[in-house]
């Protein structure tokens, strides 16, 4: 009898809430200074193929409550299985770093600026311990709390900023070259890991008929307020676009209202705040959750947290102040390692054979 | 069991006490205010030694009665911008923050610089807010600020009453910030605007309140009777590839401020039979694009609902109701006036060769295919087209 973590709604949750929110911050600027005004362009292909592994991993649920592991225990051998989860773990932890150093700098920059960086988000680790232990079931409560949250600081965003969008800025459509658009796709590819996320939440849910619709819907409503946001946040800032790093701290500070009451926008900018660092959280979780099975429990998810926050912790402290050079390795040489485990093995996870020995006896 | 319980009541209280004390790092987020000012403005002159940077801060002080708005004037010396705004910090003792500055004010002597030269502290400064207003002004920025107006505020407040959304909403001042300027700087167009101060002395004037002191430390309260200045931004300054290009009169920054849109209620004389009619006009919806068409064509689209706020004969009071309807002639007269505006903005922009209408930016963004065959001489090429109409609000 399989255990489920989560529930299908979850997933639909945190794939709308968390994988948009992470989004929302640095990725517009990014693809504007690759694409322009054409940012929306390169924002959609990364999406159509993000929306194909979402869905061939959904639709595979279907077929098997298995996971993925265990699918490939039975073509690959125990080893080969012990040793994707070892690759998995690997992969969400450099999934996590970058976005939570994003995360570092944001909060810097937007709430905290004159506390050292690394002070002031240090405390984030506290709760990333906790989280980080608590397994996917916690990620998962958090998500049906964050959702409704998250959608209403997103419209209120979204509702200052379009006062100040000129539409006209995105004209005219195809106005770089495509080397540029996909040079923009690959490039920002590491902000891309839903499609291995996916592949981790299979077999932990109880298929019902018209998951797999629910579930792929639901991410694509969650690339629908990205690239929405992204329109509009450039439709502001147009050739000023790619030096406003943090776009959803930035995109509304024009409503007229605010210069009579401060930032109130700051507000929502908090709750979306929220909903990155669950989202990175998350991937922490995962990561953790595939070490502990990578050691059959011997070491429970709780303590490979601390572990792994250890190490993120140490990796933040030694490349301090080297957000640049990272970003420069994580967008032209990582990109492969997210193209492997966050469009093919998804999508390659077809190929595995669905029935053991056992299932056949 | 307990005491797994008991550990994890320790670890909340320990991470209660860290986030306390990263909470209190800001000395209880208290500020001494005598050390402290907020940049409201500032002025930025070229001079000898590159910049001379004036800053007018208000400074907090502790309630004292009514009516005493307290504020301070510095300023600064530097090879830039940012060099200037340091030499006020070794003047002053306090570090200029501009978090809170709302406006930049270009001095004459900035003509003969690159703008976005000038200006570049500003967008390179994470503090300064894109939503700052910018402007240019005769004489010296300095100077400018240094005026008192009449109702005795900083004068930085009442350039900024001078330059608000309301006088724009109403086809008075071409107001911009410092995202919009870089924005048609960057355009395919190049070119930018901002309004240009003018101050006028009223002789003597109202009663100021202000206590300002000068960069040398000294202070002088306000409180006589005193000229009283009087600031308008009628007037536009136009510039191309960031160097100053001209300035734009009343007529033709009206133009421009209708051509761009956000016109709510915009006023228009008109004479029809050799009676002035003042026509206030609403419902403004404005349009202009570049169509290729058998050569380029600059199709400018207006339409409003017009009704008279006076005229010289024909009292309301002594009428019916139907003398709300405006005359056709009357009508026709308006429109003839607002095409006038534009023909004499458009004009101004050919002869001057800059193109501060935007109008190589809608030449890419919608005729992308025709850009590189027209976009060297188009602003001597182009025809333009009107189509202008205005009805009676009633």
């Amino acid at each position: 009898m399989m255990k489920a973590d989560l529930s299908a709604r979850q997933i639909c949750f945190m794939l709308i809430a968390y994988s948009a929110a992470g989004k929302l911050l640095m990725l517009p600027a990014q693809l504007a200074y690759f694409s322009g005004n054409d940012l929306w362009i390169s924002a959609v292909i990364s999406y159509i193929l993000q929306i194909a592994a979402v869905w061939a991993v959904a639709f595979l649920c279907s077929k098997t409550d298995k996971t993925f592991f265990e699918l490939a225990e039975i073509s690959l051998g125990k080893v080969v299985s012990r040793i994707l989860m070892c690759l998995f773990a690997l992969f969400f932890a450099v999934a996590a770093f970058l976005p939570m150093y994003e995360q570092k700098l944001f909060v810097h920059e937007i709430f905290y600026d004159t506390i050292p960086a690394l002070t002031v988000f240090i405390p984030f680790f506290f709760l990333s311990v906790y989280m980080g232990g608590k397994g996917l079931n916690n990620a998962g409560r958090v998500a049906d709390i964050l959702l409704p949250l998250f959608l209403a600081a997103f419209a209120a965003i979204f509702v200052m900023s379009v006062s100040e969008a000129n539409f006209g800025w995105l004209m005219p459509v195809f106005s770089h070259p495509v080397k540029s658009i996909l040079r923009g796709v690959y490039s920002t590819l590491y902000n891309f890991a839903d499609g291995a996320v996916m592949l981790m939440f299979m077999g932990r849910f109880k298929y019902k008929k018209g998951d797999c619709t629910k579930i792929t819907l639901s991410y694509s409503l969650g690339a629908a307020l990205v690239i929405l946001f992204m329109l509009v946040f450039y439709s502001v800032y147009s050739t000023l676009s790619q030096d406003e790093y943090f776009s959803v701290g930035q995109s509304a500070i024009f409503f007229p209202a605010l210069s009579v009451m401060g930032r109130a926008d700051l507000l929502a900018v908090y709750v979306i705040e929220t909903a990155m660092l669950s989202g990175v959280i998350l991937y922490i979780q995962l990561c953790t959750d595939c070490l502990s099975r990578a050691t059959d429990g011997r070491i429970k998810p709780v303590g490979w947290s601390f572990i792994v926050n250890g190490v993120l912790l140490a990796l933040l402290i030694i490349f301090n102040d080297k957000y640049k050079g990272l970003q420069t390795v994580y967008g032209n040489i990582l990109w492969y390692v997210y193209a492997v485990f966050a469009l093919l093995l998804p999508i390659a996870a077809w190929l595995l054979k669905r029935k053991g020995e056992q299932d056949e006896k | 069991m307990k005491s797994k319980s008991r550990v994890v009541r320790v670890f909340y209280i320990v991470l209660v006490l860290a986030m306390l004390f990263l909470f209190f790092t800001n000395d209880f987020g208290l500020v001494d205010i005598h050390k402290s000012s907020i940049v409201m403005a500032v002025g930025v002159d070229v001079s000898e030694s590159g910049y001379s940077v004036t800053a007018q801060a208000a400074v907090p002080t502790p309630s004292q009665g009514e009516g005493s708005t307290a504020y301070t004037q510095v300023t600064g010396e530097g090879a830039t911008v940012a060099e200037a705004l340091n030499d006020i910090n070794v003047q002053t003792g306090f570090y200029p923050k501009l978090i809170f500055c709302n406006l930049v004010i270009l001095g004459e002597s900035c003509k003969e610089q690159d703008i976005f030269t000038v200006l570049d502290y500003f967008y390179r400064n994470r503090y300064v807010p894109l939503t700052a207003l910018v402007c240019m002004c005769g004489g010296d920025a300095k100077e400018l600020l240094g005026q008192k107006p009449a109702d005795g505020d900083m004068s930085s407040m009442a350039i900024q009453r001078a330059m608000s959304s309301e006088l724009k909403k109403s086809a008075n001042v071409a107001s911009v910030n410092l995202k919009q300027i870089a924005q048609y700087g960057g355009s395919k167009s190049a070119s930018t605007f901002m309004p240009f101060v003018t101050c006028v002395q009223s002789g003597s004037g109202g009663t100021t309140a202000a206590a300002a002191s000068d960069s040398s430390g000294g202070s002088s309260q306000g409180g006589g009777e005193e000229a009283s200045a009087q600031f308008t931004c009628a007037m536009t300054a136009v510039f191309s590839e960031g160097k100053f290009a001209g300035i734009l009169d009343e007529e033709q920054t009206f133009a421009l401020d209708i051509l761009r849109g956000g016109i709510r209620l915009a006023v228009v004389n008109a004479a029809y039979d050799g009676v002035n009619y003042t026509v206030g006009l609403k419902n403004n919806r404005s349009l202009y694009k570049v169509k290729i068409k058998d050569g380029a064509v600059l199709k400018i689209k207006y339409r409003a609902r017009a009704n008279v706020q006076a005229s010289e004969n024909n009292p309301a009071l002594q009428s019916n109701a139907d003398t709300h309807i405006i005359k056709e002639g009357v009508l026709s007269a308006v429109e003839e006036e607002i095409k006038n505006r534009i023909t004499s903005l458009i004009e101004y922009s050919i002869q001057s060769g800059r193109d501060f209408l935007g109008i190589k930016h809608l030449l890419y963004a919608y005729n992308k295919k025709h850009y590189a065959e027209y976009n060297q001489d188009i602003l001597g090429a182009i025809n333009v087209d009107f189509d202008i109409k205005i009805k009676s609000a009633r």
